[in-house]
């Protein structure tokens, strides 16, 4: 097996709700609510789940552009939480991370050279100007975008081409684990599968890292190696992607799997229908905090808070059902 | 299909006159929708499918939009020569649009309850009384919990898929024969799609309306759909019937479309992903306007636009080359140059 | 590139295209001042020379072409060297309160926190002041003459450029690309100078067009009230003020001393209305929903 490039132990992410005239905390928004796991050097780990479940949370709280509130990351075994803002600077040249928004991520007052050579000037990788821009055009022609585009602003592109320069940014600084959230769910059908692609590619000829965080369970299984499925701040499953396929465990992913509508007319599902909407963060259900809408719960469910543990090689889930 | 249609658009032109130039975001839209059934129109964002439904809800902004040509004829009456009193009536009464943003499409200072109230009132003339008792049912019959004490809250105080389907209520409230659905379920997260989904299929078997579901997700149009309407830069490329759709598709950028996404029950190494991008509307290539991206582009792909053929028995393309392309998923081979990173 | 653009299209629009037309004008007179109206002496240029010892003022004569006002003073040498303090008003005025608004809104919004609270509260309390008699008070206090004008003006005319400021930083630090800049370790300089400045600088830009025009007429303003510049000073607010005991006209003729109030009057009230409608064009240009 391969070593573990980073360890997440016990994270925990809160954010307070804040009252009043004079701004007392009045409550937490459980966004992460202890969860641990890890991902292999070379592997793609996906994360799923759906809006507000806190897997964006998780990935920045990862590269501490949110803090802690408590627990450790663990990146080639040092701890990332306890690194002076020096250290952290020399740090994130290993994780990099990829935006959802090809728009927002991309500052529109710069042009695509300096957006991709800011990398290089932050941690002096060029010696000058000349061997920056060498390298910027490099690095663009890996993504798949002519040097000819160099000199371009942003809104000039499609959003398939701002995602490829936001994917150059991440890269120029040559990391090893990239943090991947949702890159594909803001484009466009036919552009996904490039860009889907694209990152594969560059996984091969960088033996880059992936967390690949989305929504999409299709686009995550087609990706991962591994997959974590995430519920209101918990975890609640983790596996190999087949075998979360082929014998998912916990009821979510389940209902998860089927909820999915697929294309192909004659496939008519036996669907699993969930009651009701993702309870609020603020204040999760007591005990599973899935058990309010899940189809098989049972007496322990709403009072017992079941444990994220091994049920047989590397596949982990929190369920009670599985205790029985 | 030997029924009368209750719904033909008939060579629909649709542009935005900007200061840029003329974006033809419609251009030469023919389909029929049948009383009862579900058509889905299905492209990428600028492909046109949101501006034809809103052509036949005449809601496209004036200036800078205009129907250009062509007809919409709802039940014998051609939509396009509508005043705009007449239409009124028909909006909201006999053609009812659902979009894809609910909050943005209920009006945050009114209770979700005097917002169906209003449209109810509005259409069917009944006491303000009777038409609560009405709304109350409404919302019950879209699956809301405690629907009494809902129908006083605000839309703020609801959940994403809970204002979906307040918005499902006040479009069914005055019993339309059709119902436009504007990607109602982008916004919303899969296991509440599914439920969406599932109520807008049960509800169209008990009111035995139309809907025209227009979205971009494959998935969501092989779920709902009976016949399908591919849609390409302001064009319908490929119509038929779902099934056909699915096992057969004959233009290349519907087989593109397919094999671009994942899927769950197959495993395979690479997507086939469609190359470039859409091309701007203001910008449309000669020709066939796939060219750009086609793998099978040749010759005469360049110069003429290929005309909406009938291939076999009602099964719509337009391409020159899709025998082309049967042969090559005879064979079996990958018709998209797979590279993601494009040297 | 982007600012070929803005400029091609400010002389598109009519409105701005005068207003660039009446600045470049201003421009001119303040440029060749010494040609249009020659200095006795090099070292005090900013001397407005008298054509005699005279307290009524004289209409539009030869070598006078502007008339005199009040005490003789050459209306036309004062008009013309004034031009050169109200743009030295203008721009230093206006260009010092716009770097403390940035400076103390950039810090509020992007450390947050104390910082923030501090800053802020400092800032109500400025604001809670009327600015005009602030300004007269600390003039006085400082002394008669355009320089403490000026410190006052700066002194109490910053807030809300900084509360701008606060706002549109707050706006852009939390945007995806702000973040990304983080995750790829640049230090807080990088970060507020490339990214988030450059991108909040073009309300404050057209705010501080807008504030060019109001500046002057404060200051003018201070001057009419007797705390601006000293006697005999070319400026237009001291220009105005010669005119104060004139205004009504004389017996008869109410409009027999026109000159000394219609020709500062105009040349104030152009210059504001010029910058007003250059940062009003901006706006509009930079308004991404009205493109």
């Amino acid at each position: 097996m391969a070593e573990n490039l980073l360890e997440v132990n016990n994270l925990k992410k809160y954010f307070p709700v804040k009252a009043g005239i004079f701004k007392r905390t009045v409550a937490h928004v459980k966004a992460v609510d202890d969860i641990s796991f890890a991902v292999e050097e070379g592997e793609t780990l996906g994360l799923v789940g759906e809006s507000g479940c806190g897997k964006s949370t998780t990935g920045r709280t990862i590269l501490r552009l949110l803090e802690a509130t408590a627990g450790e990351v663990l990146f080639e075994g040092k701890n990332v939480m306890e690194l002076d803002k020096k250290e952290m600077r020399a740090i994130r040249r290993d994780m990099q991370i990829i935006f959802q928004d090809p728009y927002a991520s991309l500052n529109p007052r710069m042009t695509v050279a300096d957006i991709v050579g800011e990398p290089l000037d932050i941690h002096n990788l060029a010696k000058n100007k000349k061997e920056r821009n060498e390298k910027v055009k490099e690095i663009l022609e890996n993504v798949g975008l002519g040097a000819e585009y160099m000199n371009r602003y942003p809104h000039e592109f499609s959003g398939g081409q701002r995602q490829r320069i936001g994917v150059a940014r991440a890269l120029a600084v040559d990391p090893k684990l990239i943090i991947a959230d949702e890159p594909v769910s803001a484009l466009d059908v036919s552009v996904q599968a490039q860009v889907v692609n694209l990152l594969q590619d560059l996984q091969k000829e960088y033996g880059l890292t992936y967390l690949f965080i989305a929504h999409d369970l299709s686009v995550v299984k087609h990706i991962s190696d591994r997959v974590a499925v995430m519920y209101l701040g918990k975890l609640v499953e983790l596996t190999d992607k087949k075998e979360l396929f082929r014998n998912p465990m916990h009821p979510y992913t389940q209902s998860l799997l089927s909820a999915i509508p697929e294309a192909d007319p004659k496939k008519k599902k036996d669907r699993i229908i969930l009651e009701g909407d993702v309870p609020s963060p603020v204040d999760p259900p007591s005990g599973c905090r899935f058990h309010p809408r899940c189809p098989k719960a049972f007496e322990p469910c709403p009072v017992k808070e079941p444990e994220f543990k091994e049920y047989g090689d590397g596949h982990f889930a929190a369920c009670h059902l599985l205790d029985q | 299909m030997s029924k009368e249609a209750l719904v033909e658009v008939k060579n629909l032109k649709t542009y935005f006159y900007t200061e840029e130039g003329v974006v033809k975001a419609v251009d030469g839209v023919d389909y029929e929708i049948y009383p009862g059934e579900t058509l889905g129109i299905v492209g990428e964002s600028g492909c046109g499918k949101s501006v034809t439904s809103l052509s036949i809800m005449r809601l496209v902004e004036s200036p800078p939009g205009r129907i250009e040509a062509g007809e919409i004829n709802f039940k014998g009456t051609d939509l396009t020569k509508l005043s705009e009193k007449e239409m009124r009536k028909i909006r909201g009464n006999d053609i009812s649009m659902i979009f894809q943003e609910p909050m943005t499409s209920l009006n945050p200072v009114y209770t979700v309850g005097d917002q169906i109230i209003e449209a109810i009132t509005l259409h069917k003339g009944v006491k303000r009384k009777e038409a609560r008792r009405q709304a109350i049912e409404m919302l019950q019959k879209v699956g809301i919990p405690l629907p009494e004490q809902r129908v006083d809250e605000y839309p703020h105080q609801l959940s994403g898929g809970m204002r979906q389907r307040v918005m499902i209520a006040m479009a069914l409230s005055c019993d339309p024969q059709l119902l436009i659905a504007d990607e109602p379920t982008t916004a919303l997260d899969v296991t509440i799609q599914a439920q969406i989904l599932e109520l807008m299929n049960s509800l169209k078997e008990s009111y035995g309306m139309a809907i025209m579901m227009i979205t971009h997700d494959l998935g969501v149009i092989a779920e709902v759909s009976d016949r399908v309407a591919v849609m390409y830069a302001g064009k319908v490329v490929e119509y038929t019937d779902v099934d056909t759709l699915f096992d057969d598709p004959k233009h290349p950028y519907t087989w593109g479309l397919m094999n671009s996404i994942p899927k769950l029950d197959k495993d395979v190494d690479r997507l086939e992903a469609i190359p470039g991008s859409v091309p701007s509307p203001l910008n449309f290539p000669e020709g066939c306007k796939f060219n750009t991206r086609c793998p099978l582009a040749k010759g005469k792909c360049y110069d003429v636009e290929p005309p909406l053929e009938d291939t076999d028995g009602g099964h719509m393309v337009r391409c020159w080359r899709y025998e082309h392309l049967e042969e090559i998923k005879k064979r079996g081979e990958r018709i998209y140059e797979d590279r993601g990173v494009q040297k | 590139m982007e600012w070929k653009e803005i400029l091609t299209r400010l002389i598109k629009n009519k409105l701005s295209l005068f207003g660039l037309i009446i600045i470049l004008f201003f421009v001119l007179v303040a440029v060749f001042a010494p040609y249009l109206a020659p200095p006795r002496s090099p070292e005090d240029a900013y001397e407005i020379p008298r054509a005699g010892w005279q307290v009524e003022p004289q209409p539009p004569r030869e070598g006078y072409l502007f008339g005199t006002a009040q005490g003789s003073y050459d209306i036309f040498y004062g008009m013309v060297w004034g031009t050169r303090t109200a743009f030295r008003i203008g721009v230093i005025v206006v260009g010092l309160s716009s770097l403390f608004g940035i400076i103390i809104g950039t810090l509020s919004a992007y450390y947050g926190g104390i910082i923030d609270e501090f800053f802020m509260r400092i800032t109500d309390v400025f604001m809670s002041i009327p600015f005009l008699v602030a300004a007269m008070v600390l003039t006085t206090i400082l002394g008669k003459g355009l320089d403490n004008v000026m410190i006052a003006l700066v002194t109490f005319g910053w807030m809300g450029t900084a509360r701008l400021m606060r706002s549109q930083v707050l706006e852009i630090k939390n945007e995806e690309f702000v973040q990304a800049s983080i995750a790829l370790g640049a230090s807080d300089t990088r970060i507020i100078f490339k990214h988030i400045i450059a991108n909040c600088i073009f309300p404050v830009l057209i705010q501080a067009f807008m504030r060019m025009g109001s500046m002057v007429i404060t200051a003018s303003a201070l001057s009419f009230l007797g705390v601006g510049a000293p006697e005999g000073y070319a400026d237009w607010g001291q220009m105005i003020t010669f005119a104060r005991d004139w205004i009504l006209g004389g017996q008869g003729s109410a409009l027999k001393y026109w000159y000394t109030v219609v020709i500062p009057g105009t040349a104030i009230m152009l210059f504001s209305l010029s910058w007003n409608l250059i940062g009003d064009a901006f706006r509009d240009i930079l308004d991404p929903k009205l493109n």
